[in-house]
């Protein structure tokens, strides 16, 4: 079978290259195409570790780790998807390896969170929630919502909610057909609701 | 019946269930969400879900992760870079690191196989490739210009080699029989100077090879010096077909031995 040998890479600022020809200039040693890279895609990576892992910290070794194997195992990257995807895949796997050697830390902790039932009772119109709850009370509550999910559904609904990824691209990232996709995020809705309900309601 | 199990236990939402959820994401094509939108109308129960599906996604998009500020990105940063150089001295990305400097022991044996190359290709290659002066420890060696090269087609079992020539047709690549040519390893390449237009060129080992190549030109290259890969011996070689072009196939580490 013959291989599908990309366009020479144009000669231009990396802000302005492909991901694929970052990847070429990344494997010849080229810093300033790997800081692009990094640039490129660290919100996302770092968005979908956090919420798999729930703090700072474990979320930045997690990004880290992601980069590091995603870049040393291009060989599993069958360019069937992009560099995205690929990346994101190694990251939420870094990032539920680490979960699971560490265990999650305080933040979402059940205690903290009966602490701050009494401000969730301010949410009582959807409306008014988002104003009048303090966000980071918000955030906290939706992470330990998050860990009502089963490891796949998390990983899943992470996947799209805070990565932005579409479902064909879940699937991808997951290898599972966009139906499970699709299944596994109307589960996924239902246990955070279930979850929130009672929280959220007056 | 819905929902039903899977034989892992894991629960399968029906049709129904799953439409709506794409529906709220945004998934489905035109004709999809005219449909949907048709069935909602008929039905409160359908339309209190996606309701629901749709407050806890836009909860959901209110509440974003805050990120690390920059000095715990720079910090990330530098750790990958690290750990990027480190990974290169096995393996992968050889060429994050400095320059290997070839074994003091290895450099007269060397210079013998660059004068050999050197005659080899300048037999095949005629006035395209000229000879290193003399047996210095670094020689200066010239390879093929950037309108000698293009690679067309590639078995992807050969995707680890050292290419400089060009592939006459689909599916004649390969390691035929050949002249024996020894030709440098990755780690034993300067590149002197190059465009960034150029950065395709040299083909050295990691898959993909890209194409079509432009080389370096020939005052780009210096060859530190020249050997059989330590690991199994792997020659490289000229491969010449008959009304193509002449190309040097240098298998790199292990990837296969079966050349001539």
């Amino acid at each position: 079978m013959a291989a599908v040998i990309p366009a020479p890479c144009p000669h231009r600022p990396v802000s302005e290259l492909d991901d694929d020809c970052l990847l070429r200039r990344v494997a010849e040693g080229k810093r300033e195409a790997l800081e692009e890279l990094f640039r490129r895609y660290r919100v996302a990576a770092y968005r979908v570790a956090s919420r798999l892992l729930g703090n700072e910290a474990d979320a930045l070794d997690a990004v880290q780790e992601g980069f590091v194997k995603a870049l040393t195992h291009l060989s599993g990257f069958q360019r069937r998807s992009s560099f995205k995807t690929w990346l994101l895949r190694v990251v939420s796997n870094a990032a539920l390896d680490l979960g699971r050697q560490r265990g999650r830390r305080e933040a979402v902790s059940l205690e903290a969170a009966e602490v701050r039932d009494a401000n969730l009772s301010l949410l009582l119109v959807p409306d008014e929630s988002a104003a009048r709850l303090d966000r980071a009370e918000l955030r906290r509550l939706l992470d330990q919502a998050l860990q009502t999910l089963s490891e796949p559904q998390r990983q899943t609904f992470v996947l799209h909610a805070e990565a932005g990824l579409s479902y064909r691209e879940v699937a991808e990232v997951m290898d599972i057909s966009i139906g499970t996709v699709m299944s596994r995020l109307y589960y996924a809705r239902q246990k955070l609701r279930n979850y929130l309900g009672p929280r959220l309601s007056p | 019946m819905w929902p039903h199990k899977r034989e892992d236990g894991e629960e399968i939402a029906s049709p129904c269930q799953t439409w709506l959820t794409a529906y709220v994401d945004g998934e489905l094509r035109d004709e999809e969400r005219a449909r949907v939108e048709a069935w909602l109308a008929g039905n409160p129960e359908a339309r209190a879900e996606v309701e629901a599906q749709q407050h806890l996604k836009a909860l959901w998009e209110r509440c974003p992760v805050p990120g690390p500020d920059a000095l715990a990105w720079d910090d990330v940063l530098a750790r990958v870079e690290s750990a990027l150089d480190a990974a290169a001295t096995e393996d992968a990305l050889t060429r994050f690191g400095p320059p290997r400097t070839p074994p003091r022991s290895r450099w007269r044996w060397a210079a013998w196989a660059a004068v050999a190359a050197a005659i080899l290709l300048t037999v095949w290659l005629g006035q395209r490739v000229a000879p290193p002066d003399d047996g210095s420890d670094s020689e200066s060696f010239e390879l093929v210009s950037d309108t000698d090269v293009v690679i067309d087609d590639m078995d992807p079992a050969d995707a680890r080699a050292l290419v400089v020539g060009r592939v006459p047709s689909p599916g004649s690549f390969g390691l035929e029989p050949g002249e024996r040519l020894e030709v440098v390893s990755p780690e034993e390449v300067t590149i002197i100077s190059m465009d960034g237009s150029d950065t395709p060129a040299l083909v050295v080992g990691e898959p993909p090879v890209a194409g079509p190549l432009v080389l370096a030109r020939r005052d780009e290259v210096q060859v530190d010096h020249m050997a059989p890969h330590p690991a199994d011996e792997t020659m490289p070689y000229l491969h010449a077909p008959e009304g193509g072009w002449p190309m040097v196939v240098a298998p790199l580490k292990a990837a296969r031995k079966d050349g001539p």
